[in-house]
């Protein structure tokens, strides 16, 4: 009888009451409505799947709610492994067939298909499913067929974190410490808590990797959100706006391949219908789905507002592209005001504030593959990321700004330094890729000038890696809001032309509209996008004059390290403080000087793909100053920076850092000899800087002592040996060298001889040492 | 005690079951005790049933025994295939051993063709063949007329009857596998099986570990009976015509010895005695390519037009519509078909595959697949080969006929290589004795497209290769009808002899490529100046194209060089005519050494900033791989050897040549032409130091060592004046730092 009762509910045949009745008897059996409704019985799940789910698309996402600890943190790598990081999707759709209920994965290969050749047909046969498993119905309701979920939920990959287990350093699971903490059903998606286990296993190639054997213990949480039935229509990417996009096939432009085509990744902002009228008048209206960034509780007070503001800074952006209100930033309600909320639900977009080492902030997104359209938002701010702005503010605003020298920064200043970061994560959030042509568009006159800044900021974009305005002094009177980076003309108009809604156009016509949009907006130097290889697309530099910025900022270094008072410390916090800071003006320094370097041979595109719309070489006048600066910041003792009383207070080695600074710009500045030929085959009226200059200023730089008798500083000793060694290995290089470098090494190595020679036999006080060189040098 | 009774009982009942299950499976069943409630079967050659919960079963009638069948298979459809061939068991011969049904894959590698030989007895006693597939007859079929096995797992499950062996299908899940169709045709069944595999994903993030999911993949199986009266009709391999064919070592041809010799892959066409002497008659058996129905349409006319050629060429044989073309329907199983053509989204290459029955190189079945991307990549060579010459090209390049005479000319190659000939993919030499009226030899070589031609009118369907003389040839030696051979070694000698009149002796001058490869450069060069026009004339999104064809071209013309290169180098029975053999370093210094690159365009020199690159170096590299070679240099070295009437190119020439071209003063492209001279410099030092030149007293090392000296004292002795003088200087010092021990 038993029996017989069980084949009749696996065919599927008897109602889902009926069902539990007989299986389960007098066992209480609970239930969780939901887009789904979900059943547990004993150690048993069960889904109700409803008719008019079948065949709609489900996005999986993962979220840690709570993150292990760590014997050993691998802080430089690991971004992830934090409550709050959430992973995915993976795209789930149910489908019924026979007597089984199929789990399968969507193929979103989105297609633009062309008519000829039949191609629309032949690519169907590829199929747009791939099967994960099939479960047999267990019983049907009303309209509805009951699954047995148990093994899906509990061992099947995508319900688990596993699939991430690289980056989360993860080993085998202990299937003993599993649990199914809680399931919670809404109206688009169920959310499911669980406790997992694991060994820590850290594959990741890293110098801090780990053999200890430990377990790692992990609450995460699962969501199976449904997708909308339409897709959000997809926008083709221009490569003169920089948006992070997905590929489709696209068979249109040749019939005979399959392209791939970008599209770009962009939030679903439309206004209501009822409001598309006056949309398209030009009237601002609320789009239906606004982007509402939720701050982690957990945040520390005091930078809420900040993380608010930062959000809410991109309104302006959208306000151009006809929407209000379409962004905002609000503190995560508590479990009194709204006990349906939690952070691993991706309904709600959220801003998690980490503890953690790492001196960053991330902003990723999560994007429905068939239409480039984000779902949600994570972005983590790590905790030490306070550190570094601190000590940003300290090596390019403390000339400026005396609270910059302050052991801890005043919350206002370091509240509006948070702002600037997480606006830019925002920003990634937004579609926006970085645009480091932002920061190169104003001259120092202008960047020293408050109303200027009042009205245009320090660049165009908050997407460049443009931090502080390390231009301004003192005397400029700069407001302190205008020593940060803002959003800028570029970050609205990229966002107007990703977001702004075109009514009842076809993809053709707002891509021909959307392309000569962008092409006419190119006269403004302001909304250009750039990642080509440029001296104007530098990460970290201001201006649009890399010498005198820098200069600028240079000698504010030499000052603060010259400053004794600055580097006393009292106590630990202040040792550490402050020996941070140091390093901080060291690596700023090296900044700086990489930036002027690179203007050596250095050709400016402004172009589209591989067209270029303009192309101008660094002025020949230019190479004076890049000269001049190589010879007061580069060939120069730099003892005052390395090796002072800041490095035998702070016990750093600074000899050692000091022959690395060497030897690698000496390595830069020899390798832009490649650089300038490659510049000289440029088709221009102007003037070119050509080799034989450039090895020229470099010896009467590099080897000026020579000219004299009195006696050479040992760092500069150093670094002409190191000059002298690198040449002798172009010449003696069996890879290929172009023939103008090898012709040119050779002439500066006559030279150096020659000179060497001279300062020899006018027996100068390093005769033996420059003796040595030159007898080194075989011709 | 009563529960230990009780045991005992279950323990009893247990063993009784278990042993009488066991035999059970040890006997075969009588078909009544098989043929069960809800047993279904399609009765064929070799009747299938399906018991109701999926098993299959196959007949094997007593009658089959000792017979040959094909066992192949095709993917139907999925994973972007359409047609494709799976590698499958092949023919087997039927045997029946103990209970078992044995499909034995004969091993062929050693054979006696004529039986009446010595060795014969001995020969078989020494062969004896293997028991490598059976199966265990499940059951008696109805009275007893044969035996039934059961093949549901290599159906379902196993890779024993076909494997799928493409990239993009991965691991196979048979929880889900599934027989959708069964049916029955003139030669045997097919069953069709639905199987579910893993497939790519396509993720950025490598690091990512995705759950595995499964798409289905419709397989077409078909088990067919061979006829049995082909065994005797092979024909062995003759040297000079490319045909696929199977090595064997025979013993019944030579008395005294054993001789490795090959059969010859080839359809089996059937003429009427009556109608061999009535002129041309059509085979009873003419092929018939099915085109897949979701073929693009206007490429069809093209079908018919590589069929007609093919034709044609058949009636050399006295066969008239030997090939014939059907476009299939809803109805058709294409898997049953011998011959098949299809378009689909697998791989971006045209490929071709035969089955064939190794005892008598019988071609059974073909499938000729194109994937979509090929035209692209063909189209793109034609315009950078033929674009100078065919003036649709920079109009309208997707000029239907333009795609059409590419796609006619892929598909007579591919036409070609399932009727049994060989593709010869390697013949870029071969390929290059063109002349200057462009004729080709074989459509079966690498081919490129028609780049020489600079005069005249053009024939726009003469740019691309055609069937050519030696496939003509080739098609009267494999399918020449001949009765009256009393062996298949006299049968070989009857096809040869008819072909020799046919065969003519191909001019094989490689100079006459040299000339085409010159005028090949001056088209692309041409070509090359309007080629932004071009793009813009075809391309909507010319960006994106316009770096693609700058490429291409920039390639192209490094490739035409090296060609020229490599004729100079090759082995070569002709003693090189210095005239013809110093025009041609003429050229490589007129196109490379004299440095420069000579693709100009007024557009791209202006808005794209396309930088020389290392292309140029990598060229002059490989260049002087090839003439700096040791083979090069041994070759003219032996020319002393030869009497000819006119001059020789001797190593001397060749050193003259590359003193008076590369190593020279000039001062225009000055340090294009160092960096040639440094490429140069560099192969004579690796030469010199692998060969150990200054310590061997053999020709070769005294030629390359005094050379080596000879330019170790040009280089030194520059004077200083010289604008030179520093990078010969620095030449100088390379070779000192090597050699100085030897220079004096």
């Amino acid at each position: 009888m038993l029996f017989i009762c069980y084949s009749i509910a696996c065919n599927g045949q008897i109602n889902i009451e009926t069902f539990f009745e007989q299986k389960f008897k007098e066992t209480p059996v609970k239930r969780i409505n939901g887009v789904f409704n979900t059943y547990k019985v004993l150690d048993k799940y069960y889904w109700e799947i409803p008719q008019d789910m079948l065949g709609r698309d489900f996005a999986l996402t993962t979220t840690i709610i709570r993150a292990p600890a760590l014997m050993d943190r691998n802080w430089k790598m690991d971004r992830y492994g934090y409550a709050g990081d959430l992973f995915g999707p993976s795209l789930i759709r149910f489908t019924k067939k026979k007597k089984h209920i199929y789990v399968s994965e969507p193929l979103n290969d989105v297609k633009t298909l062309s008519g000829s050749y039949n191609l629309n047909e032949i690519n169907r046969q590829k199929g747009d499913i791939g099967i994960y498993d099939r479960f047999e119905i267990e019983a049907i309701g009303n309209n509805s067929f009951l699954i047995d979920i148990t093994n899906l939920i509990t061992n099947h990959n995508l319900f688990n974190v596993s699939s991430y287990s690289y980056f989360l350093a993860m080993g085998y699971e202990d299937k003993n410490l599993f649990e199914i903490k809680d399931i919670k059903g809404f109206d688009s998606n169920i959310i499911i808590k669980y406790n997992r286990a694991f060994d820590f296993k850290d594959i990741r190639p890293s110098l801090k990797n780990t053999s200890k054997q430990y377990k790692t213990n992990w609450e995460i949480g699962i969501s199976m959100s449904l997708l909308p039935k339409k897709p959000l229509k997809i926008r083709f990417k221009n490569s003169r706006v920089g948006y992070f996009s997905d590929n489709i096939d696209d068979f249109r432009t040749d019939p005979h391949r399959v392209l791939k085509r970008r599209i770009i990744k962009r939030w679903r902002i439309e206004p209501y219908p009822s409001d598309v009228d006056k949309y398209l008048r030009g009237e601002l209206v609320e789009p239906m789905k606004p982007i509402v960034f939720y701050i982690d509780r957990n945040t520390p007070k005091k930078w809420v507002p900040y993380l608010i503001d930062a959000v809410n800074a991109w309104q302006v952006a959208f306000e151009q592209a006809g929407f209000k209100n379409a962004i905002y930033g609000r503190l995560a309600p508590s479990k009194v005001e709204n006990s349906n909320f939690s952070e691993h639900d991706p309904k709600y977009s959220f801003i998690s504030w980490k503890a953690s080492p790492q001196s960053n902030a991330y902003g990723p997104i999560t994007v429905d593959p068939r239409s480039g359209e984000v779902i949600t938002s994570h972005i983590g701010i790590f905790s030490s990321v306070l550190e570094l702005l601190g000590e940003w503010y300290f090596s390019q605003c403390a000339n400026i700004d005396n609270s910059a020298l302050q052991t801890v920064i005043p919350d206002t200043v370091m509240g509006n330094l948070i702002k600037m970061v997480v606006s830019h994560e925002v920003g990634h959030t937004l579609g926006l890729e970085h645009n480091f042509i932002g920061s190169s568009l104003y001259s120092v006159e202008q960047l020293r000038n408050n109303s200027f800044l009042n009205e245009n900021g320090m660049g165009s974009s908050i997407m460049d890696y443009m931090r502080l305005n390390y231009v301004a002094r003192k005397e400029d009177n700069i407001d302190n809001y205008n020593l940060i980076a803002k959003i800028g003309a570029y970050d609205k108009f990229a966002i107007e032309w990703g977001y702004r809604y075109f009514h009842n156009k076809t993809l053709e016509q707002e891509t021909a509209f959307l392309n000569k949009w962008v092409v006419d907006k190119q006269t403004d130097k302001r909304l250009r996008f750039s990642d080509s290889y440029d001296p104007r697309v530098q990460k970290e530099d201001l201006g649009n004059d890399n010498v005198e910025s820098n200069r600028i900022v240079l000698d504010n270094i030499k000052k603060l390290v010259l400053n004794d008072s600055i580097w006393a410390y009292d106590n630990n916090m202040d040792f550490n403080i402050k020996k941070k800071r140091y390093k901080s003006l060291l690596i700023h320094y090296e900044q700086y000087v990489g930036h002027v370097i690179e203007n050596i041979g250095g050709i400016m595109y402004d172009k589209y793909g591989s067209l270029i719309d303009s192309i101008y070489p660094t002025k020949y006048d230019k190479y004076e100053d890049i000269m001049q600066f190589l010879k007061e910041y580069v060939f120069v003792d730099l003892d005052w920076l390395y090796s002072n009383g800041i490095t035998k207070r702070y016990k750093i080695n600074g000899d050692v850092l000091l022959k690395r600074f060497y030897t690698r710009y000496i390595g830069e500045i020899v390798n832009k000899q490649n650089n300038i030929i490659q510049y000289n085959e440029l088709k221009t009226s102007l003037p070119l800087y050509s080799l034989s200059e450039y090895i020229y200023d470099l010896h009467n730089i590099i080897f000026y002592d020579w000219t004299k008798t009195s006696k050479i500083n040992h760092n500069k000793l150093y670094y002409q040996q190191e000059y002298i060694e690198m040449l002798k290995k172009n010449i003696n290089n069996k890879n290929y060298i172009p023939s103008e470098i090898l012709e040119y090494t050779y002439v500066a190595l006559e030279k150096i001889k020659e000179d060497g020679r001279k300062y020899v036999n006018r027996r100068g006080d390093n005769s033996r040492i420059i003796d040595v060189f030159v007898r080194s040098i075989n011709l | 005690m009563i529960y230990r009774k009780l045991v005992n009982t279950i323990l009893l009942v247990m063993i009784v079951f278990l042993s009488g299950h066991l035999n059970g499976q040890n006997k075969i069943k009588s078909f009544k005790s098989f043929n069960q409630k809800g047993m279904t079967v399609v009765n064929s050659l070799f009747p299938i049933y399906r018991d109701s919960v999926g098993n299959v079963y196959m007949e094997i009638t007593k009658d089959m025994i000792n017979r040959d069948i094909e066992i192949r298979a095709q993917i139907n459809r999925g994973f972007n295939m359409i047609a494709r061939p799976i590698h499958s068991m092949g023919v087997v011969s039927l045997l029946k051993y103990k209970d078992n049904i044995v499909f034995q894959k004969k091993i062929l590698s050693e054979r006696i063709l004529d039986d009446d030989t010595d060795v014969y007895n001995s020969f078989n006693l020494s062969n004896n063949q293997p028991i490598n597939n059976y199966y265990k007859i499940e059951a008696y079929s109805e009275n007893k007329r044969g035996y039934i096995i059961n093949i549901t797992k290599f159906l379902k499950r196993t890779d024993d009857w076909f494997k799928v062996d493409y990239s993009s299908v991965k691991m196979l899940n048979s929880e889900f596998s599934e027989i959708k169709d069964i049916s029955s045709f003139n030669k045997g069944v097919y069953i069709s099986v639905s199987r579910m595999y893993g497939y790519n994903k396509n993720i950025s993030n490598i690091e990512l570990i995705t759950p595995s999911s499964y798409m289905p993949l419709e397989i077409g199986c078909v088990i067919s009976l061979l006829d049995n009266k082909a065994k005797n009709k092979l024909r062995l391999a003759c040297d000079n015509i490319s045909y696929q064919a199977d090595k064997f070592l025979d013993y019944s041809q030579n008395p005294n010895a054993v001789i490795q010799d090959s059969i010859i892959r080839r359809w089996f066409f059937d003429i009427s005695h009556k109608n061999k002497k009535v002129g041309l008659s059509k085979p009873s058996n003419s092929l018939c390519f099915y085109v897949d129905s979701l073929f693009p349409k206007k490429l069809i006319p093209y079908i018919k037009m590589a069929i007609k050629d093919w034709n044609h060429v058949f009636e050399r044989v006295g066969m008239k519509d030997v090939l014939e073309m059907k476009i299939s329907d809803k109805s058709t199983i294409l898997a049953e078909k011998r011959a098949v053509i299809s378009y689909d989204m697998g791989d971006n290459k045209v490929s071709s595959n035969i089955t064939y029955n190794e005892m008598n190189g019988e071609i059974l079945s073909c499938r000729i697949n194109f994937g979509h991307g090929i035209l692209a990549d063909e189209i793109k060579k034609y315009a950078i080969q033929c674009g100078n010459q065919d003036s649709r090209v920079k109009k309208n390049l997707f000029n239907d006929k333009i795609i059409g005479n590419i796609f006619y000319s892929l598909l007579l190659k591919e036409i070609g290589n399932v009727l049994g000939l060989k593709k010869n993919n390697n013949s870029y030499y071969h390929s290059l004795y063109m002349n200057k009226y462009c004729y080709f030899h074989s459509v079966m070589d690498n081919n490129p497209y028609n780049y020489c031609i600079r005069e005249g009118r053009v024939n726009y369907e003469n740019l691309v290769p055609r069937i050519g003389k030696i496939d003509e040839i080739a098609i009267e030696y494999g399918y020449m009808m001949i009765d009256n051979a009393k062996s298949p070694y006299a049968d070989r000698e009857i096809a040869k002899k008819n072909i020799e009149s046919e065969y003519i002796k191909f001019d094989t001058s490689p100079f006459e490529a040299i000339y085409a490869i010159e005028n090949g450069i001056k088209n692309l060069i041409d070509f090359y100046k309007d080629i932004d026009v071009f793009v813009k004339n075809n391309y909507d999104d010319y960006m994106r194209y316009l770096p693609v064809y700058i490429d291409m071209a920039k390639k192209t013309y490094f490739e035409y060089l090296l060609n020229i290169t490599k004729i100079l180098s090759a082995d070569n029975e002709k003693v090189f005519d210095y005239a013809k053999y110093h025009h041609a370093i003429k050229i490589l210094d007129k196109y490379l050494f004299a440095g420069g690159v000579f693709l100009h365009n007024n557009f791209i020199d202006s808005k794209m900033f396309v930088k020389p690159g290392q292309k140029m170096i990598k060229c002059a590299k490989n260049i002087a791989d090839l003439l700096v070679s040791r083979k090069t240099i041994e070759m003219l070295i032996n020319n002393n050897k030869y009497n000819v009437e006119y001059r020789k190119y001797m190593i001397e020439d060749l050193f003259n040549d590359i003193n008076n071209f590369i190593f020279n003063k000039k001062t225009d492209n000055f340090y294009r032409r160092l960096d040639v001279q440094s490429q140069f410099l560099h192969r004579f030092i690796i030469l010199a130091d692998k060969d150990n030149v200054f310590q061997n007293m053999d020709m070769y090392s005294i030629v390359i060592s005094e050379e080596i000296i000879k330019l170790y004292n040009i280089f030194n002795s520059v004077t200083i004046t010289s604008k030179y003088y520093r990078l010969h200087k620095i030449f100088a010092k390379r070779i000192f730092d090597k050699f100085g021990q030897y220079i004096h």
